[in-house]
């Protein structure tokens, strides 16, 4: 079973850890962009839900790739 | 007496992190130009989670993953999920000279946390002779480069994607 995590609740973790992140969902995936960096999340099952489960691995990637896994890690289970 | 650094083999098995670099070639449809992206050298990590899951997660790019249920499934996943970012790059970039300048630096934007993993993992399959059945290795300081380029008619070369992986050793 995978691990994941509710995209609602990623967002939220990134307006506390990445303050002024820009997000824009396209075709495939949520292009996020913060200090500098990007990074994609899967639209989640079903496209553009409001909603969806991530599988938790891409938020893993996400917080790596923008530098802020201490603080996400304090929101968010991340195993 | 066992052999020294006799190969670790392990069709089925995967070690925890396995260092990978792969090589992508595609073609991405602008207005008005195709686009040629070659990603070469790329790194990336594959980690077997503890619920069995196994992830790509990327080092260049730093800003995405794909998982599976093995190795061949999330590095399908991981080639395929790249090939959607350039199309959605592409889909919001209002030039070429944009859209190489988004893809250049997505590519070359490096994980820092997971490239410590990686280099980690070279170590272990330099130590260890890890071989993941008939997957070649490739040497972990080989140079890495994207390329993007644009062509103002198709060729029928085009239609052949590129894809291919190999251990970091």
């Amino acid at each position: 079973m995978p691990h994941v995590t509710s995209l609602l609740d990623v967002w939220r973790m990134l307006e506390e850890c990445a303050p002024g992140h820009v997000r824009r969902p396209s075709k495939h995936v949520w292009i996020v962009r913060y200090d500098g960096r990007t990074a994609v999340v899967p639209l989640g099952p079903h496209g553009r839900r409001v909603d969806p489960d991530i599988e938790t691995g891409h938020i893993r990637s996400l917080v790596r790739a923008f530098g802020i896994e201490s603080c996400a890690r304090q929101i968010l289970e991340l195993n | 007496m066992a052999e020294t650094n006799a190969p670790v083999t392990s069709p089925d098995v995967l070690p925890a992190a396995l260092p990978l670099m792969f090589t992508y070639r595609d073609m991405v449809m602008g207005d008005g130009f195709l686009a040629e992206v070659q990603a070469i050298n790329g790194r990336a990590l594959c980690v077997t989670e503890p619920n069995g899951e196994v992830w790509m997660y990327g080092v260049n790019p730093g800003g995405m993953a794909a998982s599976g249920v093995d190795l061949e499934s999330a590095h399908a996943a991981f080639r395929r999920a790249f090939s959607e970012v350039l199309v959605d790059f592409m889909l919001e970039s209002r030039s070429f000279a944009e859209f190489e300048r988004t893809v250049s630096a997505f590519f070359e934007q490096t994980n820092a946390a997971f490239e410590a993993d990686w280099l980690r993992a070279v170590d272990v399959v330099r130590a260890q002779n890890v071989t993941i059945g008939l997957l070649p290795k490739m040497s972990a300081e080989a140079a890495r480069a994207i390329r993007v380029a644009s062509h103002a008619v198709p060729r029928a070369i085009d239609n052949i994607p590129q894809a291919q992986a190999q251990i970091a050793a």
